[in-house]
Formats: structure tokens, sequence, C-alpha cells
């Protein structure tokens, strides 16, 4: 073939802007494979038209590329159409084993941590039960050791040889009920332990009287659960009674409520 | 040629980026080329509104078609531009404007000619209208016809008078002159 004849028939001009048949363009496309006239000259137009269109080259409004944008979506399956032959479909598979290994993955550590942030939910109310009870206990050993701390002290008083203990028994009002003083003789130093004694109703309090010469003196309410209550200075007595008063306490005993009474 | 061999580098990397489905390489291509493709298809309909809708329909197909290029066959640019050529005359087919034209006259045609020149003229084409319209009348005839107007050379040669042959070596001289011009 006579390439420059070809070549000036102005073939490869129809050729670059597509306007040849199918039969025509697989004519062009042989020679350009077979003779590098034909291709470089093929080069050198598909090079002008380029410079062409560039030299009139008009800027377009910036709307369109958005327009564009908002019409294309990235394309995941794009490569596999365009690969056809099956050296590259390998890697296509092994890639997508990936992808779906990957998926597996992401949604087992969405599920660990959903179970982990339950467990974490969990040990936290938890831990606020644990400190509540241990504000509860501290609570109870500061009672317990307050409590102790009085038991001490009573057991000083108990102890205490200048203290003679006195039981009160009961009356015919309360037959099994008892009460025991504490009483330092020689300086009037008086204490009281409810110990068997009904408990009062509301608004009413024990009161203990000290018997003097056959007359009540007043040493002071107290409360049946309180233990060894320190009352009134007491001296010269010779017994004592304790009455059910009005809370409080009255001056004079109400006698027909007298539930325990014992001599010195 | 250094320049050649990077311009296919540039090019085969574009490909790989838009057949790959990355929308970030469309939009360089639209950087790179859309300028060029807009004044075509702008000098081809004569309608900003219209040439703007051919330009996104086209890089929606060249999106859509980047899997049936064959660099083997042609750059990147020609594929490109053939897309919009074919999307611009499908517009002026469907419209009748080219068949109208194709179908007065020579007379009209001729009474018609200054208009439509006047019509066509941009500031933003200005220079290479000046190089088209400086082209001898039959070099800027054939190529009004076939590139701008999307004739094919069977039509273009009916709408002439001339033989095929005729055509395609007019067409030959005319984007020889410009290829030396531009």
């Amino acid at each position: 073939m006579n390439t420059e004849e070809y070549i000036a028939s102005g073939i490869l001009e129809l050729y670059v802007l597509g306007e040849l048949s199918a039969a025509e363009r697989r004519e062009v496309e042989n020679n350009a494979a077979e003779y590098p006239a034909v291709r470089a000259e093929l080069q050198a137009i598909e090079a002008s038209m380029e410079k062409l269109a560039m030299s009139m080259s008009v800027e377009p409004p910036r709307e369109v590329l958005e327009q564009i944008m908002e019409k294309v979506e990235p394309k995941q399956g794009a490569a596999k159409t365009i690969h056809m032959d099956p050296a590259r479909k390998e890697p296509l598979r092994w890639l997508r084993t990936l992808a779906y290994a990957a998926s597996i993955l992401l949604f087992v550590s969405v599920a660990g941590n959903i179970y982990y942030y339950n467990n974490y939910k969990n040990v936290q109310g938890q831990l606020a039960d644990m400190q509540d009870q241990n504000q509860y206990m501290a609570g109870q050993v500061e009672k317990l050791q307050a409590g102790y701390g009085k038991l001490q002290n009573d057991m000083q008083v108990i102890a205490d040889p200048a203290f003679t203990a006195m039981t009160m028994r009961g009356l015919p009002i309360s037959p099994d009920a008892s009460s025991v003083v504490y009483w330092n003789k020689e300086e009037g130093s008086l204490y009281i332990i409810a110990n068997n004694l009904p408990a009062p109703v509301e608004g009413k309090q024990y009161q203990l009287w000290a018997l003097k010469d056959g007359v009540p003196v007043d040493a002071g309410v107290f409360d049946v659960d309180g233990g060894l209550q320190h009352m009134h200075t007491i001296t010269g007595a010779q017994g004592f009674a304790v009455t059910l008063e009005p809370a409080g306490g009255s001056t004079v005993p109400t006698l027909d409520q007298m539930y325990v009474i014992g001599n010195v | 040629m250094n320049t050649a061999s990077n311009i296919q580098a540039k090019e085969e990397a574009l490909v790989q980026g838009l057949q790959a489905g990355d929308t970030g390489v469309l939009k360089r291509v639209y950087t790179l080329y859309s300028a060029a493709l807009f004044g075509v298809i702008t000098r081809m309909v004569n309608d900003d509104h219209l040439a703007e809708d051919i330009l996104q329909e086209a890089f929606v197909k060249i999106w859509n078609n980047a899997g049936s290029y064959d660099k083997t066959k042609g750059r990147l640019f020609t594929w490109m531009l053939n897309i919009c050529r074919n999307s611009a005359i499908d517009k002026l087919r469907s419209k009748g404007q080219r068949t109208a034209q194709k179908t007065v006259s020579d007379e009209t045609k001729l009474r018609e000619d200054p208009k439509e020149t006047y019509d066509a003229i941009k500031p933003e084409t200005i220079g290479v209208r000046d190089v088209v319209n400086a082209l001898k009348p039959e070099w800027k005839e054939i190529i009004d016809l076939i590139y701008f107007q999307g004739f094919t050379h069977v039509e273009a040669s009916e709408e002439l008078g001339l033989p095929l042959g005729t055509v395609k070596t007019r067409l030959r001289s005319a984007l020889c002159y410009l290829r030396e011009h531009i």
C-alpha cells in the first residue's frame, strides 16, 4: 500500500472525527497497526484536533461540574465489567473475599463493642451498689463503735466498787418488769438501766423517783432502750421507784402507774 | 518525544482512575478538558443552556462508558470529544436544526450565512474564529459542516455537490492548515 496516498486521502481525519463505518474503522486500525507512518499521522491528527479544541476553550459555568458530580456515583463494580481477561478476575475475587471478611470483622467488632458497653454499664451499676453498701457499712461501724464506747463507759460504772447495784422489782401492774439502778451513795452519782420494762405508749416516758424519808424526789426521765443512763444526783435515799409519766416527766409521781420499786 | 510520552502517561493514569470508578479522577478530567469540550459544543449548538446540558450529559456518558474506552484506538481526548460531538449532533438532529439547514437551497444559504456567522461569534472563541474564519471559504465550509454541524462526509458531499474524495481531501487540507496555524 502507498501510505502517502492513503494518508492524503483524508480517511484518517474522518476516522479521528468518528465519521467512519465499523468496517472502515477496522481497516484504518489494521493499517495503523501495520504501517508506522499511518500510526504517526493518526497521532498527529489527534494532537491537532485536541489543540484546535483547546484553542476554542470556553469555561463552562461552575454549576455544570456540581450537576455532573450529583449524577455520578463512585463505582466499586466498575473494574469488574472492564477487565474481562481471566488473569484480572483472580485479584478481584480476592478483593471481594477481603471485603466480605472486612465486613464480617466490622460486624463482630460492633457486636463486641455493644456487648462490652453493656457489661461496662452493668459494672458501673454494680460499682454504685457497692459504694452504697460500703457507705452503709461505714455507718454501721460508726454506730457500733459508738455503742461499744458507751458499753465500755457503762462497764466502768458497773465495775466501780463505789457504786451499789440495786434491783427494782415489778409491781402488780407489770409483775415481770425489773430495772437496776447503780448508785454512788457517797457522791450521789446515779445511773439506771431499764432492763425489762414494757415499751411506753406514745407520749409517755418512764421517770425514776428517789424515796427520801417517804417523799418521792424526781431523779429524771429515761428511755427503755438507752442502756445505762445517767440520772440526777441523789443522796440520802432509802429506795427508788419508776412510774410512767407524760413525756418529759411530772413533779409528783402518778402512783397507780408505778411499775417497779426497790429498797436500798 | 518526551512530551508525547508524558501526555500518554498522564492520560493512562486518568483512564485507569475513570475505569476504577474514582470520582476524584472524573473531577480532574473535567478540570483539564471541560473548557475545550464546552468550547466545541457551544460552537456547534450556538445555545449556552443547551451546551451546558450536552456537556453534563457527555460527562455522565464518559463516566458510565469509561470501561469501553480502548486506548489502542485513540487518545482519551479524541474519545471524549467524539462523545461530546455525538451528543451535540443528536441534540441538533432532534431540534431539526441541522436537517433544516441541510435542505435549504444554496441561495438561501448564502443569505443566511452572515447572520449565522454573526450569532456564532463569541468573545471567548474569537481567537479560533479568526483562524477558522480566515480559512479559504471552501475549507471553512467543510470544517463547519463536518466538524461543527456533524454532517457525515456522504451528507457533506451531497450538500456541497462534490465527489466524496474531494470532500475528504478538502477536510484534510483544512485540518492540516489549522494544524500549522493554531
